[in-house]
């Protein structure tokens, strides 16, 4: 016999996922959606957005994006503009998922996941993830669907109810920036300028960052950066280097 | 306050309008979990109420497969994914595919018209002894109802998925499999759609499995 509420209870991370994205939505946020080897769910998440069931409400910018992990990566890359929200779906330990959840705020977005992991707590997923958690195995994706159901409802609830508007929340890239002011900041290489120096995409913007004390990195490459130092790569899952990427020994002068 | 009232405040009022104060998260809470009680309860339901549907869609499609018929599901939007859902459950042994191509789709629609996208294709694709499976929550749009005319003209056998307890599709001539489910909830009828979708395959995959 069904339990009348999911088991966990995934309401209060819908509630506040919802809450994220209708801040978002008020200031132009493109809902950004992937689902690897769950692409129907994906579509069906966007088009709840695009064209609602509830007649009367307003169309919100969501798209479906498929294919292998490598491309998403490189999809999202060029899609994502700073205030979008990258939706995934899925297993919520898996190696996408975590590699996806560290570049999305480098490219200014925020990342909210629904999903399904063994434990509450999920090793990899950055903590600035919005993670709603359906069940411990991948027989919650049964309920996927009436998760992005309530996403959708709980969303055009705070939309509605002016929230949005009245709310400091909502994020855009900026001139200033609270992320990463006296903290090291996940950051992705964009471009090597020298053996030692690199210009990397952060929430905050882009930057030039001293490569000098990691191993070599390479273009699309995450690394943790502090005041300006690369103090460590990041370990990427999904993403697998390719040969056009440049290390930083093979820079141009 | 009901979930609908809560939920869809439009629906009363007659239009959007643009409310003032913020929504405090316990209430957005309080209103997920009613919804998700309710749809929980209808899922329950309406398994139960299709005991024979889902039995015998099972032994339909496993029939054709088995006879290497093909197998071809079609739905509007969020049910377009329920197609391509249905299809993946069902996997690399039974040979079914969608008819939701977008390229195809947009041409039929732009040159024929939205009430043929299915149809057209049905008439081009579909063999005697193939399975037509359909998706829809109103139980009365127009192309899965043109879909299904097309499906029996070819000789398919015909399987819906229809909310608003069945519309008009419950007891229609071009229907042999109807699953029903008693909603006016767009949201809350593709969910249990699902549900029941989810164990059809499961009996298609596990016959041996208990009932």
């Amino acid at each position: 016999m069904s339990s009348p509420l999911p088991d966990p209870d995934a309401t209060p991370s819908l509630a506040r996922a919802a809450q994220h994205l209708a801040e978002q939505i008020a200031v132009g946020a493109t809902l950004l959606v992937v689902a690897p080897g769950l692409e129907d769910h994906a579509h069906h998440l966007a088009v709840e957005f695009v064209h609602p069931a509830s007649v009367g409400a307003g169309s919100v910018a969501a798209v479906a994006l498929t294919g292998n992990n490598v491309f998403l990566i490189e999809e999202l890359r060029r899609q994502a503009r700073p205030g979008d929200v990258v939706v995934s779906m899925g297993p919520t330990g898996a190696g996408f998922i975590v590699e996806l959840s560290m570049r999305t705020q480098t490219w200014g977005a925020s990342h909210l996941h629904i999903g399904w992991s063994p434990t509450t707590t999920v090793s990899g997923v950055d903590p600035k993830s919005h993670v709603v958690r359906l069940g411990a195995d991948d027989t919650s994706e049964r309920l996927l669907t009436r998760a992005y159901h309530l996403l959708w409802e709980l969303t055009f609830i705070c939309m509605q109810n002016g929230s949005t508007i009245h709310s400091a929340k909502a994020s855009v890239q900026g001139s200033s920036c609270s992320v990463c002011s006296d903290e090291a900041t996940i950051a992705e290489v964009r471009d090597v300028l020298s053996p030692a120096t690199v210009r990397v995409a952060t929430a905050c913007g882009p930057m030039v960052v001293d490569v000098s004390l990691v191993d070599t990195v390479f273009i699309n490459d995450l690394v943790l950066a502090h005041a300006g130092v690369a103090i460590r790569k990041l370990p990427l899952h999904e993403s697998k280097h390719e040969s056009k990427h440049e290390s930083k020994h093979e820079s141009k002068p | 306050m009901s979930t609908r009232s809560f939920l869809y405040p439009f629906l009363d009022e007659g239009s959007v309008s643009a409310a003032s104060a913020p929504v405090d998260v316990s209430e957005l809470i309080d209103a997920a979990r009613e919804s998700w009680a309710v749809g929980v309860a209808l899922d329950r339901e309406t398994l139960a109420r299709n005991h024979d549907p889902i039995r015998d869609a099972a032994s339909l499609i496993t029939t054709a497969s088995a006879n290497q018929n093909r197998v071809f599901v079609i739905g509007n939007g969020g049910s377009a994914s329920d197609a391509q859902r249905l299809v993946r459950l069902l996997g690399d042994t039974v040979p079914a595919r969608t008819l939701i191509d977008p390229v195809v789709i947009s041409a039929l629609a732009n040159d024929v018209g939205a009430t043929q996208i299915f149809a057209r294709q049905i008439e081009t694709f579909v063999r005697p002894g193939d399975v037509v499976v359909a998706f829809t929550t109103s139980g009365t749009s127009a192309n899965i109802v043109a879909a299904l005319a097309a499906a029996r003209r070819q000789g398919a056998t015909t399987v819906a998925f229809a909310g608003y307890n069945g519309g008009i599709l419950r007891e229609h001539s071009d229907v042999d499999i109807c699953l029903v489910v008693d909603s006016t909830s767009v949201h809350r009828i593709q969910e249990a759609q699902s549900t029941l979708a989810n164990e059809i395959v499961r009996r298609i995959h596990q016959p041996e499995a208990p009932s």
